[in-house]
């Protein structure tokens, strides 16, 4: 008789460790959601007290009309695509390593774009004006466009997170009445459906994520580019640059894996995920993040290049205080940290380790925020009359409200973690299926080679059956998809 | 009387005064327009050049407070006034100076704080037609139209198609899902 001596976690482990937000949330999470809380809560008091006092204590003056609440909507929405268009796109492409990415992305998603959206009210000033989107719109405003925009991308994206958490409900509504959480088991029961896995029921659920996986790539790609024609109706130089509406789409796509790269590695480490999220996923997430950082890069020199050498008054002086002047220093700061060091990181085979990816993706999200200041603050600061800029600085109400927006991304997804499977349980139940059969098939065929059921691993003393071989090496699919040909290359 | 025909009395009662203070309002600005306080606008003004605003006041006056100087304009939505400066009284006029950023006839308004009674505003109200400057070699393509524009209503129609099936494909998904899962679980 043999014994597996594989390490990885079985596949029994899985639906555990998919509850254990839901069952084990840990001693630190409600002090974790707590402090987040505060900060939220802080930065909604920071807000009010703006509304009272007028945009002006935001730093809001005759120059700066723009400033950090619309780039702050810009980041946050765009971070959005990230987590959106990247499920997507690995799903439609059959990558079978997405799928214990897939439910942070989604979620990620749609916390983000939700934050996003609702940059506009501190923007807007007096958020009362908010309602006449809706009762007084005008067809021909960007604003309207953007508004319209973002909310059907908002709904595509609560869509796409809920239909593939579909399944995952009928699974975890079991565990729940095992443990007693009746309340919680009966919403379960409720949103999922009467699901019983079955080939029909499986076949309706996979075409309609196809569908609306398809649907939201050009959503997101609208977003965007509705997002960089507000800025081009807007009578200020730089901000009618043709090549904006690809550049904010490639900036989007950018950060927003970062910052999947970034939520990932939170959740893996709060909630244990080692088992099922490893290097590779990172690694693999990185090396997305290498075209994007090179695209936009090369789309940067685009942007700047032409306008530096022969563009109007306006766009030369609002150059020169980007690439020489007032805003060098954290424009520079930007290519370096934003887009050379991170594309090194990720491209260069040492450097990439998780440890380091992640200092890249806080990189690349921090730097693309400060791009987006430099994007709004420059041009709008710009006096077209006199030629002259005015000034712009940071207040505590506006550091406080943005403080708000990134504290509000965790403690969102803490709280939907708390109540939903974190993995995609159905959907990593399904991939090992489909990779032991494929498996099975490959060893079935080395053993006839052999002409033996028990196969050494290096050690004579280690022999194991061919089953627990496949059982192991479908396990470990979930980490890793290339350790089945490890193990094959072996044999 | 019942309490509901009470309570109808004392609105209506409430209402009465609303108005009646209101109209006492009315007449009392009437009385303000009528004032001592003249406003004259000089100098030919393109919408490049400066204009300056003078308003005066006779000599016999007690008035001294610092003159007010707005500017009516439409933009922003409905009518109203936009402070442009201040200037205090010297030898019994204030003047400012100003640069029109858009042509067509301009409503300026000057007023001053009556110290006597504080809250009173005296004002004066001039208008100057603004012209246009014009370019000294004419553009042969002035009047070229946007290339979009005869797209007009046509091409937001359009875009509101699009929004509407975006949303009807996304709604009739979720729906054929949830009422599919339940008519195929056996």
């Amino acid at each position: 008789m043999t014994t597996t001596t594989s390490n990885i976690a079985p596949i029994a482990h899985l639906r555990k460790a998919a509850m254990r937000p839901v069952f084990e949330p840990g001693k630190r999470y409600w002090l974790a959601v707590c402090i987040l809380a505060a900060i939220v809560a802080w930065g909604i008091v920071a807000w009010i007290i703006q509304v009272h006092r007028g945009l002006g204590s935001a730093g809001y003056n005759n120059h700066a009309f723009w400033a950090i609440y619309i780039a702050n909507v810009v980041t946050f929405v765009g971070v959005s695509y990230g987590g959106a268009v990247v499920s997507a796109i690995l799903r439609l492409t059959g990558a079978t390593w997405r799928a214990p990415l897939t439910r942070i992305a989604e979620a990620t998603a749609v916390v983000t774009v939700l934050i996003g959206a609702s940059f506009i009210f501190p923007h807007l000033g007096r958020p009362e004006r908010f309602l006449e989107l809706i009762y007084r719109p005008n067809l021909s405003s960007p604003i309207f466009w953007d508004f319209i925009a973002i909310s059907t991308y908002a709904f595509a994206s609560i869509v796409f997170f809920y239909l593939p958490l579909l399944p995952d409900l009928s699974v975890g509504h079991e565990q729940l009445v095992d443990k007693g959480r009746n309340r919680l088991a009966r919403i379960y029961s409720k949103m999922s459906w009467k699901w019983n896995g079955n080939t029909r029921q499986r076949k309706l659920l996979n075409g309609s994520i196809g569908l609306i996986a398809i649907l939201i790539i050009p959503l997101a790609v609208s977003v965007h580019s509705v997002l960089s024609w507000a800025f081009s109706l807007t009578s200020r130089p730089w901000w009618h640059e043709s090549i904006w509406a690809p550049y904010f789409v490639v900036a989007a796509l950018y950060s927003g894996i970062a910052l999947v790269i970034l939520i990932v590695a939170l959740f893996r480490k709060i909630y244990h995920l080692e088992d099922y999220i490893n290097e590779r996923h990172f690694v693999r997430l990185g090396l997305i993040l290498v075209p994007f950082g090179a695209t936009y890069l090369y789309l940067t020199v685009a942007d700047f290049l032409p306008g530096s050498y022969v563009g109007e008054h306006g766009v030369v002086s609002v150059f020169a205080a980007v690439i020489i002047g007032r805003y060098a220093l954290w424009f520079w700061l930007f290519v370096f940290g934003g887009c050379i060091l991170p594309v090194l990181i990720m491209a260069l085979p040492w450097t990439r380790r998780i440890g380091t990816i992640l200092i890249g993706a806080a990189l690349v999200d921090a730097s693309l925020w400060l791009k987006r200041i430099i994007m709004v603050v420059g041009p709008a600061n710009y006096g077209r009359v006199s030629g002259l800029f005015g000034s712009y600085h940071f207040t505590w109400i506006s550091i406080s409200v943005t403080l708000a927006g990134v504290a509000a991304i965790p403690l969102l997804l803490l709280l939907v973690f708390r109540v939903v499977p974190i993995l995609s349980i159905t959907e990593m139940e399904e991939i090992v299926d489909h990779e032991t059969k494929l498996l099975e098939e490959k060893l079935q065929s080395l053993k006839d080679f052999n002409h033996s059921d028990q196969i050494s691993l290096g050690d004579p003393s280690r022999k194991i059956g061919i089953r627990e071989i496949v059982h192991a090496s479908s396990s470990a699919q979930l980490a890793t998809s290339t350790s089945l040909e490890i193990q094959a290359e072996e044999i | 009387m019942s309490r509901l025909s009470q309570y109808i009395v004392a609105t209506f009662l409430l209402a009465s005064l609303s108005l009646v203070s209101l109209a006492s309002m009315d007449s009392a600005f009437a009385q303000v327009v009528a004032s001592p306080l003249t406003l004259n606008v000089t100098q030919p003004a393109s919408t490049s050049d400066t204009l300056t605003l003078a308003a005066s006041l006779p000599s016999n006056t007690s008035l001294n407070s610092p003159i007010h100087f707005y500017v009516t304009t439409k933009l922003f939505g409905g009518k109203h006034l936009v402070p442009i400066g201040v200037s205090s009284l010297n030898d019994g006029t204030a003047s400012i100076t100003y640069k029109p950023t858009w042509d067509g006839t301009q409503s300026f308004t000057a007023t001053v704080v009556d110290p006597k009674t504080g809250a009173t505003q005296i004002t004066a109200n001039a208008s100057y037609d603004v012209i246009s400057s014009k370019p000294a070699v004419s553009f042969a393509n002035a009047n070229q139209k946007n290339p979009l524009s005869h797209f007009g209503k046509g091409f937001i129609v359009a875009l509101l198609i699009i929004v509407a099936a975006v949303w009807v494909t996304l709604l009739t998904t979720l729906f054929r899902v949830v009422r599919g899962m339940s008519k195929l679980a056996p």
